[in-house]
């Protein structure tokens, strides 16, 4: 029996502002989400961020997350409790400088997002290449990391968006429903 | 509704083997997870990367990799330049002096949208080995990504490892992700 269920996928034919979907369904235990993306943002990179329900205010989320980029330290740090972010960033996308036909491998779960009683805790991360065929040039970033949403309502609404750019055309957004039990 | 995470193919080493290669893989899925759990038949260390590349009757192209490491009680981080067209990803246990006979290591790959023309492969692993009776690297976990030179649809996929063999009992098997 299926555990893991499409939700909704898109692919964008042009530069859009942001991949959302209402009206989700109580009816996982999980959200997971697989995105295969770009920036407009012209430069290497861009942080893909996610906001749950439409909040999008100061102290809303709080996350923790590994950055690599580059071969030395400080390549991996952590950016402890930030308890101004106003959105969850968790992926990132490669920028217009990146070279052609790269795009990030990036992934989320949303975990137990129908609970009222809890708040929300997403893990995720992504692979964002800006050039394939390069040594050491500092362009591929690859982070890890964990965020909260500061609210304990029921997930209905996911919406992804990039910090500064939009969305690349062919840029792929996917939301999967994952269930407990048969 | 029907299942959206399948089972594509899997294979398991009836005796130690050089390579594990998959062909004709479907293109018929949006994303792939690939899952590894082997050891590797060198005998000069504890440990031993492991590696994928795709599409070898084609052109193996370069790879550009990022990654975070957890070595025994230290943490680095590495950007990798491959013109050999493969990735190296965590390590998988090897068979040196000391490491128990039934370690393995283990490895999950996510490649997204693998069947694109118009998009360059792009992966993203974690994975690695950690075996109590030894120290340095065979205590190693790492997760990263790679981009790939290559637009070509991924239909062959090899999992090897990086000094040796893959000994008896790897096992490497493939899922497909569907989007609708």
């Amino acid at each position: 029996m299926a555990a893991f269920e499409v939700i909704d996928h898109e692919q964008f034919g042009s530069d859009t502002a942001y991949y959302e979907k209402t009206s989700i369904p109580d009816t996982y235990q999980h959200l997971y989400i697989l995105g295969c993306s770009r920036s407009t943002r012209d430069v290497y990179a861009d942080g893909s961020g996610i906001i749950l329900n439409g909040h999008n205010t100061n102290e809303d989320y709080h996350m923790t997350t590994i950055l690599v980029y580059g071969a030395s330290s400080p390549g991996a740090y952590d950016t402890p409790g930030d308890t101004q972010a106003s959105i969850g960033y968790l992926m990132d996308s490669p920028g217009a400088s990146a070279e052609s036909n790269v795009f990030s491998t990036s992934h989320c779960w949303i975990l137990d997002y129908a609970a009222t009683d809890k708040f929300t805790g997403m893990i995720g991360g992504a692979s964002a290449p800006g050039y394939s065929g390069d040594t050491n040039d500092y362009l591929h970033t690859f982070n890890h990391g964990h965020c909260t949403q500061t609210k304990t309502e029921k997930i209905h609404t996911v919406r992804i968006k990039n910090g500064v750019g939009n969305f690349a055309a062919g840029s792929a957004w996917t939301l999967y429903g994952v269930k407990a039990a048969g | 509704m029907a299942s959206t995470f399948e089972f594509i193919d899997d294979y398991t080493a009836g005796s130690d083997v050089s390579v594990i290669d998959f062909s004709n893989v479907t293109q018929a899925y949006e994303h792939l997870e690939i899952r590894i759990a082997a050891r590797s038949t060198y005998t000069g260390g504890v440990s031993d990367d492991c590696r994928i590349s795709f599409n070898r009757s084609g052109t193996l192209g370069t790879w550009d990799q990022q990654m975070a490491i957890g070595q025994y009680s230290t943490d680095t981080v590495a950007e990798i330049f491959s013109t050999y067209g493969q990735v190296w990803m965590p390590r998988l246990a090897a068979a040196g002096s000391g490491v128990a006979a039934g370690q393995r290591g283990v490895v999950i790959i996510h490649v997204n949208d693998y069947a694109n023309t118009s998009k360059k492969a792009s992966i993203r692993w974690y994975g690695g080995t950690v075996e109590a009776a030894q120290a340095t690297q065979s205590k190693y976990i790492s997760f990263g990504g790679a981009s790939w030179s290559e637009t070509t649809a991924i239909s062959e996929i090899r999992i090897q490892s990086g000094s040796a063999g893959l000994k008896a009992g790897a096992t490497v098997a493939i899922y497909g992700i569907k989007s609708s």
